[in-house]
């Protein structure tokens, strides 16, 4: 403990959410209709089905809450940083909608009838996807012309959601029972059903915008200083927006595609961990990829656990806790005047 | 009575293979499929059901494993099922490659929303649960409504509109072309006053009374969404037309006339008695 004590404040605060992301995952693990866990395991009271079921289902659930979880949350940290506005996230800017856009033409319009029904499954996940790449890239091409102007940007992406909103209301209208039902779960989002192989194939995408995405940090504390200090100080404003947009479009398509839509995550953990840990972003992307995996885990083992052995989705969930400490936030940054 | 006693000599001469399946344990995934196992008095089977699975009554005591289009793979597992009867309806898609990779037998039915699909239904549902001599009176039955059914005589100026639901705000949605009301509607020998439409749509109070209809068909959901009967007339634009003033109104079970489980050549066949009472 003096050890833990001694260390600078930055990687104590790392090695602290570390640890609470071991507990989460131990309390994850556990969790669930079936009792099932390493309490299990080290007795030795877990039949082979229910190894089996934990391998097959509990396993890869946990890995993915994890990915998706500090994947959202990661680029919500960077693009606030980047658009130095607090309310900057994956979802404002429209990355999620465009992806509900494609994902609800992909379920209305019978471009799957011919596949098989786990092509549908795979194509949904990959049109999701692909959704939310588009709208990134639509994003950035409208932005370049507002000439670096961040706020042109952060309201290219407002037109983009307005947009998408509309065109999703039409879908909802001529799309049938069916089809509405698949269309408001899938806006719910859900991690019960990825299967190793997907989940491996949305970690190689996802990765390598994790690693973009946290190795802009120190750049992004640069550009809190105002613009033309980070001229001033050498900084490739352009370069480094063009990190951000890729690292973002990278994590959150993935995450669309495996998980749905995940709300607040983005928004929620950067401004807890903010309150915490001060402004700095080298501090404050790492621990917020953590610190994302941690809520999910845990807003996760809660969906499972709620309704036993039915499932609320997850999605609901994160909306849940994040809206109304959105509000209480907002109300308690209007007293202090500093929002 | 002969028929009554044939049943009941069929039912104990195969209480004999019952018992060798009453060690299963079966989950029924589907509000049809369900009906449909009661109907062949395998009730005793299941372990577990979805929140579609309302029929009958007693079906409510068993533990609900989740919405039909959102099943949770790991809820289902917990119950240790031998046997899964799964919807074609059921969602997620990959549901069903899933529990046979964890060594559950799936049977799937297939989801086929009209008369001939519960016929479907029934045939599936029996195989899979080795009852296919049970079915047999099952399926004369329904064989014996379907064909009551096309000999009825269309009415030549009975127009039936049949809103789904209405939950408080907003517009009535009604049933338009190719919607499963429409079809059932036109079995019971009425037209469809509502035309130019597909699907189930709100409709505007100006198109309710355009529509013209000479008789309103609710379920027993919507009726109580609507607040009885007495509110039900004061829809607007809906007291403009013949169908409010006659007060010409037919309920049907939701579940029996929409589900297309056993129950619903039965529930059409009620609907056309009750709007043939209404016209005297």
């Amino acid at each position: 403990m003096n050890r833990l004590l001694a260390l600078k404040p930055a990687p104590r605060a790392l090695l602290l959410l570390f640890l609470v992301l071991f507990i989460a995952v131990l309390l994850a693990s556990q969790a669930g209709t079936l009792a099932l866990g390493p309490w299990q395991f080290i007795t030795g009271s877990m039949s082979s089905y229910d190894w089996q079921i934990w391998t097959a289902v509990r396993l890869p659930r946990l890995l993915l809450a994890m990915l998706v979880g500090s994947g959202l949350a990661l680029a919500g940290a960077a693009m606030q940083g980047l658009f130095r506005n607090p309310l900057a996230d994956p979802g404002l800017l429209g990355v999620s909608s465009g992806a509900s856009l494609a994902v609800g033409l992909w379920i209305v319009f019978p471009l799957a009838a011919f596949l098989p029904d786990q092509w549908t499954w795979q194509g949904q996940m990959l049109i999701a996807c692909v959704g939310g790449w588009l709208t990134c890239w639509l994003i950035f091409r409208l932005g370049q012309n507002g000439h670096g102007n961040m706020l042109w940007l952060l309201l290219a992406g407002l037109a983009i959601n307005t947009l998408a909103g509309a065109f999703n209301g039409l879908l909802s209208y001529v799309a049938d029972d069916q089809q509405l039902r698949q269309m408001s779960l899938w806006g719910m989002g859900g991690l019960g059903f990825v299967r190793g192989s997907e989940l491996a194939v949305g970690a190689l995408v996802m990765l390598p915008g994790l690693f973009l995405l946290l190795s802009v940090r120190k750049q992004l504390d640069v550009l809190q200083l105002g613009d033309l200090a980070a001229v001033d100080s050498g900084l490739d404003a352009k370069k480094l927006r063009q990190k951000v947009v890729l690292g973002t479009a990278l994590t959150v398509g993935v995450s669309v595609a495996l998980a749905g839509i995940i709300g607040f995550l983005g928004l929620m953990i950067p401004h807890m961990l903010r309150m915490i840990l001060g402004p700095g972003h080298r501090l404050l992307l790492p621990a917020s990829a953590l610190g994302g995996a941690i809520l999910l885990l845990l807003a996760d083992a809660l969906a499972r656990t709620l309704a036993a052995p039915a499932e609320i989705p997850v999605g609901l969930l994160t909306s849940l806790i994040g809206g109304p400490y959105f509000l209480w936030m907002l109300a308690r940054g209007r007293n202090r005047g500093d929002v | 009575m002969t028929q009554l006693f044939a049943r009941l000599v069929a039912g104990l001469a195969l209480l004999l293979p019952l018992t060798s399946l009453a060690d299963q344990r079966v989950i029924s995934l589907g509000g049809d499929v369900t009906e449909i196992v009661y109907a062949l008095g395998a009730g005793d089977l299941l372990v577990a059901r979805d929140t579609t699975s309302m029929f009958p009554e007693s079906v409510n005591d068993l533990p609900d494993v989740g919405y039909l289009r959102q099943l949770s793979l790991e809820g289902i597992l917990s119950f240790k099922p031998d046997l899964v009867l799964l919807s074609d309806a059921a969602r997620p898609a990959p549901l069903a490659e899933r529990l046979e990779a964890a060594g559950i037998k799936v049977a799937r039915i297939p989801y086929q929303q009209d008369l001939d699909g519960v016929d479907l239904k029934v045939k599936a549902v029996s195989k899979a649960l080795n009852l296919e001599k049970e079915a047999k009176p099952l399926l004369a039955d329904l064989a014996k409504q379907r064909e009551q059914l096309t000999k009825l005589i269309a009415f030549k100026q009975l127009n039936g509109v049949f809103i789904l639901s209405h939950a408080g705000m907003g517009a009535p949605m009604v049933a338009g072309q190719g919607s499963s009301a429409d079809s059932l509607m036109q079995l019971a020998g009425l037209n469809n006053a509502i035309q130019g439409i597909t699907g189930y749509k709100p409709i505007s109070a100006e198109g309710l009374i355009a529509a013209q209809p000479t008789t309103l068909i609710l379920t027993e959901a919507g009726l109580t969404a609507l607040g009885g009967e007495a509110k039900v007339w004061q829809l607007p634009g809906l007291q403009q037309t013949p169908a409010a003033e006659h007060k010409r109104l037919v309920v049907v079970n939701d579940l029996a006339f929409l589900g297309f489980g056993p129950r619903t050549a039965q529930s059409v066949l009620d609907l056309r008695t009750a709007v043939e009472q209404l016209r005297q």
